[in-house]
């Protein structure tokens, strides 16, 4: 079985948060980096599935700040390989560029199944995820919290998380992609020993951006931040959003927001 | 250890534990087995009997690897029990072998214990296990009378000074413990004694060694003695006996370079040289809780007594359980930032017996002491009858 | 190891009988419960299904019924110290732990205090001298060990029968849960002890065979004065006349009375910063109702002892050099044991007439052993109960089975002995390693004896198996 888990850092936002000039980005220079908690969970499943069943564990990241660390942890923690896609570190890619990235690497190699963090500690979008599978066009599952069995005709029954407590189980045929959960398992720690001693012992595969079959010239974001601004802490408002349809909900929430300025 | 294999670890380790002649003395004056329900494995030969059984077995896989990461991690690693072998049987270092394990658990990513996790990357990303952000580890000392101050010099790069005081973590980041170093900074202010504190100073390691993560510890070691080292320090002063210890017994060759005291230590010196003088009895009856990493691990046992006999005289009671004794409050061995079983809480356990001799005062000499203690009195609805208070705050309010 | 699915039959019966968290199938707690005393691997055949902690007798009394009903063993391992291996199972089974029957009662309008099977000896001690009364039993492993297993033993451990007798002798009546799950209350409140047949008698030293005692009821007995005496002798010879003669001329027996063979003693005074005896040692513990009573039974022990001409003769006044000569004692076993070898001991008990030719067997106890005769080892004991602990180190490159050979070899040596002294041991039971001395000993018929009442009483052999049949 070949697992593919997509992983980067993060900053830590332990404290006051502080914006570039351009108030397009968190200024995160002096901020100490992490793995993403998210992709740490996506990580645990895999390696015991591989301890259970037997699998190979491939850890994949787009480069930036961190990359590297992120992906060496990911091979101490008894990964079989982990590959750095090169990238140009300043460079804006929004998520739909690095799925696609991604998506440009693995398209390629055998999978089974694809895991990601369901979403970033700093953004939060839950985007990577969807648009590779998307890409990929595999079945996608976001917001796993068990994995209830792994069956040897190609499928995989799932849970996942709803609101309000709720969840439902649903059985995925692989390859698939899933989006997990915090709270799946308990990550395992990866001593500092450990860290030290892969960079001697094993190798990280780095694929420079010119290796992939891609075509650049229509490779720009789809998405990009106008301003971010830090909200206002206010007494609490709640209004009901009225509609007895979703579309009727829908368009009444836009109307709403345009109201406000946001659109 | 830190260099060797894990074959070669696990193989010191066997050979160790198997001199276990399986006396079970040991579960007399151990604290897991007086808090827990008192399951066969739950004390220390029960916990190196786990250690032999998993090593020759190979019982560490699934369930039985998790089961044997609790009970190791359960220890307070407190030494009652080494105390006791060595009197009464084989003289097995068994906290050192308890640790050893746990450092092999974590080496093989089956330790430690979930929420230790993240103490663990706290003290690799900020230099303390409350993940609090270590530039602003000397903020306390806004919060200090400018007239205490004078004597400090705070060492952020070529400053020298002989005397250093290593505040610690818990001193330095909880605000409700702040009463303690102050304490410690009037009494030095008394003496008129210049001191030095590190701007950048980090966990001394405890945690990191405790919990098994020996690398980390390496890291923090390294850092602090470069620190001290380059401060010229001939002395450093410690607030947590956990700080002392570490210097002591674990920072390679420290003690031979500078000499370390604990904070009582120090002043019970001065106290004996005249340089302290009581000037302010106390009247309320008092008990002494003796921590473990100042007591049972390096044999401080009179030079708080005689600070505390100075200030309280006849008002000084001894619990019935003292010195090597003493019952250990459960915060040690990393047990602080987990959930452990306690059946019967070994802090209410010991307000218990403070209460018993008639005390209206604990006094603790540790930070961790003090919180566990706190903590006891208040799940035991003593608030109206008990307090805690550390020394360092006895000794400053009775000059 | 035996099927898990046979463990989770078994745990979800116990379930309902005793609250979950005292119900462990941990591997750790199973194999630890096992283990006993021995310095030799459990085998995985011997490792429980479950142990369980029952908080009272009601919860027992169920565990037993549900034992003879499905026929799966019982083996009751609270502090396991036993020393014949007596919790060390024979087959896989259910372990139990009487950790939760600790309470003490004190019946003191009766003159009786009452305490629970799994109440730790030292702590009952301790008790009992906050109120200023005196607890007759001193066994080597009283931090740890219960009463429920030292009644069942009716050890004497340091106490010297023919001062104060057994702990049994002031039991007056016990709580016991029968094989068949019955429960029986034995004896009387009152203070004359029952003529004719008590049922304590049955469970006051029944090595664990015949019913689990769950409550004690013991004579409040009051504290004692106590007063010591020495005497060195340059041979050991002429130290067990001494002796004989003290139990002859009809001497107040001590309370305790140790002896140490010069070379054991030179280590022991060394350990302690005390300049080297200048031959082999012997130290006793007299008591009394008065301090002035004690006095006089050391001094005439003395005399006793001066008859043999020994090189210092004297009483001890100092309570630290007490203090300090009663651990040269208790400190030899663990500084031998520091380079991290096994000290084992074997229990050799004498007859008075006899008394000087066992001391020369105790002291060349190893010699004729191929296995263990170049092993370091020394001689000390109970002189006063006329029993000796020859103990040699065994080394610790040893594999578990020769461990266990070893221990074989010094079994059957003290069988040997105590044949040829027509005694027996009395501090660490009958059964388990000692079956084939029992039989020796009381012949076939006795042995039929008891095995005949264990099959009446345990029909299913569902209590500790195999300590009768002998060990493993």
């Amino acid at each position: 079985m070949d697992i593919i888990v997509c992983i980067r850092q993060t900053p830590m936002l332990i404290d006051e948060i502080k914006f570039t000039a351009d108030e397009k980005s968190v200024d995160a220079a002096n901020l100490k980096r992490h793995i993403n908690e998210w992709d740490l969970y996506a990580l645990e499943l895999a390696l015991r599935i591989k301890a259970k069943d037997g699998a190979k564990v491939t850890a994949i990241s787009v480069g930036d700040t961190g990359a590297e660390e992120a992906l060496y942890y990911c091979l101490a923690a008894e990964a079989d390989e982990a590959i750095l896609i090169e990238r140009e570190e300043a460079k804006y890619l929004d998520n739909w560029m690095i799925a696609k990235l991604i998506y440009a690497v693995i398209s390629v190699r055998p999978y089974d199944l694809i895991l990601t963090g369901l979403q970033g500690e700093d953004d939060g979008c839950a985007e990577v995820g969807g648009i590779l599978a998307q890409l990929l066009k595999i079945p996608q599952s976001a917001v796993v919290i068990e994995i209830k069995s792994l069956s040897k005709d190609g499928s995989i029954v799932i849970q996942r998380e709803l609101e309000d407590g709720f969840s439902d189980i649903r059985r995925v045929k692989m390859p698939a992609l899933l989006t997990i959960q915090t709270g799946i398992n308990q990550p395992r720690y990866v001593s500092s020993m450990r860290r030290r001693a892969i960079k001697t012992k094993s190798k990280i595969t780095r694929i420079p951006l010119s290796d992939l079959s891609l075509d650049f010239s229509n490779f720009h974001p789809r998405k990009s931040i106008r301003r971010l601004i830090l909200p206002e802490i206010s007494s609490s408002k709640l209004e009901y959003i009225k509609g007895s349809t979703g579309t009727e909900q829908a368009e009444n929430l836009i109307g709403k927001l345009t109201e406000k300025g946001l659109f | 250890m830190e260099d060797q294999n894990i074959e070669d670890s696990e193989a010191q380790i066997l050979d160790m534990v198997s001199r276990c002649r399986n006396c079970n003395y040991c579960y007399s004056d151990c604290p897991l087995f007086e808090s827990t329900r008192g399951l066969p494995a739950q004390g220390p030969s029960g916990l190196t009997t786990a250690i032999y059984y998993a090593i020759r077995w190979n019982l560490l896989e699934g369930k039985d690897a998790e089961d044997l990461r609790d009970l190791l991690y359960s220890c307070t690693t407190c030494g009652s029990c080494e105390l006791r072998c060595k009197k009464s049987a084989t003289g097995i270092p068994i906290v050192e072998m308890i640790e050893a394990s746990r450092r092999i658990l974590l080496e093989k990513m089956i330790g430690p214990l979930p929420e230790q996790v993240k103490v663990l990357e706290a003290l690799e990303m900020e230099g303390n296990p409350y993940g609090e952000p270590e530039e602003k580890r000397t903020n306390w000392l806004e919060e200090i009378d400018e007239n205490l101050l004078e004597q400090v010099k705070v060492i952020k790069g070529e400053e020298q000074v002989e005397t250093m005081l290593f505040v610690g973590c818990t001193a330095s980041y909880e605000r409700d413990l702040l009463d303690i170093p102050r304490s410690i900074m009037k009494i030095m202010n008394h003496l008129d004694t210049n001191y030095g504190i590190l701007k950048q100073e980090k966990c001394c390691g405890d945690p990191a060694l405790r919990i098994g993560e020996a690398g980390l510890f390496e890291q923090l070691m390294e850092f602090n003695t470069e620190n001290l080292k380059n401060a010229g320090a001939k002395r450093v002063v410690t607030i947590s006996p956990h700080c002392y210890n570490s210097f002591k017994k674990e920072y390679h060759n420290l003690k031979d370079e500078l000499e370390i005291k604990h904070y009582t230590e120090f002043f019970a010196d001065q106290l004996e040289a005249g340089n302290l003088v009581i000037k302010k009895r106390l009247h309320s009856n008092i008990t002494y809780q003796d921590p473990c990493y100042l007591g049972k691990k390096n044999g401080v046992y009179e030079a708080p007594r005689q600070i505390l006999e100075e200030i309280a005289g006849d008002h000084f009671i001894e619990m019935e359980r003292n010195r090597a004794d003493s019952l250990c409050c459960g915060g040690g061995g990393g047990r602080i930032y987990a959930e452990v079983e306690e059946i019967k809480r070994l802090s209410e356990i010991r307000v218990q017996e403070a209460l018993d001799v008639g005390a209206e005062i604990i006094v603790t000499a540790c930070p961790w002491c003090y919180i566990q203690l706190t903590d006891g009195v208040k799940t035991s609805g003593n608030e109206n009858k008990i307090e805690v208070k550390d020394l360092s705050e006895l000794l400053a309010g009775s000059l | 190891m035996e099927s898990v699915s046979k463990i989770d039959r078994i745990y979800k019966y116990m379930e309902n009988i005793v609250a979950k968290e005292y119900i462990s199938t941990t591997i750790f707690d199973r194999i630890k419960s096992a283990q006993g005393v021995f310095p030799y691997e459990v085998k995985t055949e011997q490792v429980p299904y479950v142990v369980v902690m029952p908080s009272n007798r009601e919860e027992l009394v169920e565990i037993v019924k549900y034992a003879n009903m499905e026929k799966i063993p019982i083996f009751i391992s609270t502090s396991g110290t036993h020393a014949l291996g007596g919790t060390r199972p024979h087959t896989h089974g259910i372990a139990l732990s009487m950790h939760r029957l600790n309470k003490i009662e004190f019946l003191e309008e009766y003159g009786f205090f009452e305490c629970e099977a799994g109440c730790i000896c030292n702590k009952v001690g301790e008790a009992l001298d906050k109120k200023g009364y005196f607890l007759p039993m001193a066994p080597g492993s009283r931090l740890i060990a219960t009463m429920g297993g030292l009644i069942s033993n009716n050890t004497s451990g340091h106490v010297v029968d023919t001062s104060i007798g057994k702990p049994g002798d002031y039991v007056y009546g016990l709580e016991v849960v029968l094989p068949n799950g019955e429960i029986i209350e034995t004896g009387t409140m009152g203070l004359r002890r029952p003529s004719g047949t008590d049922l304590t008698k049955y469970f006051i030293g029944g090595d664990g065979l015949f019913g689990i005692i769950t409550k004690i009821r013991m004579r409040l007995l009051p504290g004692i004065h106590k007063a010591y005496g020495a005497a060195i002798f340059d041979n050991l010879i002429s130290l067990a006349k001494g002796v004989q003669r003290m139990h002859r001329e009809m001497c107040p027996s001590p309370l305790f009375m140790e002896f140490m063979a010069q070379d054991a003693a030179k280590i022991g005074y060394e350990i302690k910063g005390m300049p080297p005896p200048k031959g082999s040692v012997i130290f006793f513990v007299c008591i009394g109702n008065t301090e002035e009573e004690a006095r006089n039974k050391v001094d005439r022990i003395l005399k006793s002892l001066q008859a043999e001409k020994p090189l210092e003769a004297f009483t001890v006044d100092d309570i630290n050099l007490w203090n300090n000569l009663w651990s040269t004692r208790e400190v030899l076993g663990s500084f031998l044991m520091r380079k991290g070898d096994q000290w084992m001991a074997a229990e050799v008990v004498s007859n008075l007439k006899d008394l000087p030719e066992c001391m020369e067997d105790a002291q060349n106890f190893y010699k004729d052993i191929p296995l263990l005769s170049q092993l370091e080892s020394h001689l000390y004991g109970h002189i006063g109960g006329l029993t000796f602990h020859p103990g040699a180190l065994m080394p610790r490159q040893w594999d578990s089975e020769t461990k266990k050979n070893a221990i074989d070899e010094k079994f059957r040596k003290e069988m040997e002995l105590n044949i040829k002294y027509n005694t027996c041991g009395g501090e660490w039971g009958q059964f388990s390693k000692r079956t084939d001395f029992f039989i020796k000993r009381y012949g076939q018929a006795g042995y039929e004896f008891v095995k005949g009442l264990k099959r009446t009483i345990d029909p299913n052999n569902i209590l500790n198996p195999g300590v009768l049949e002998g060990y493993r």
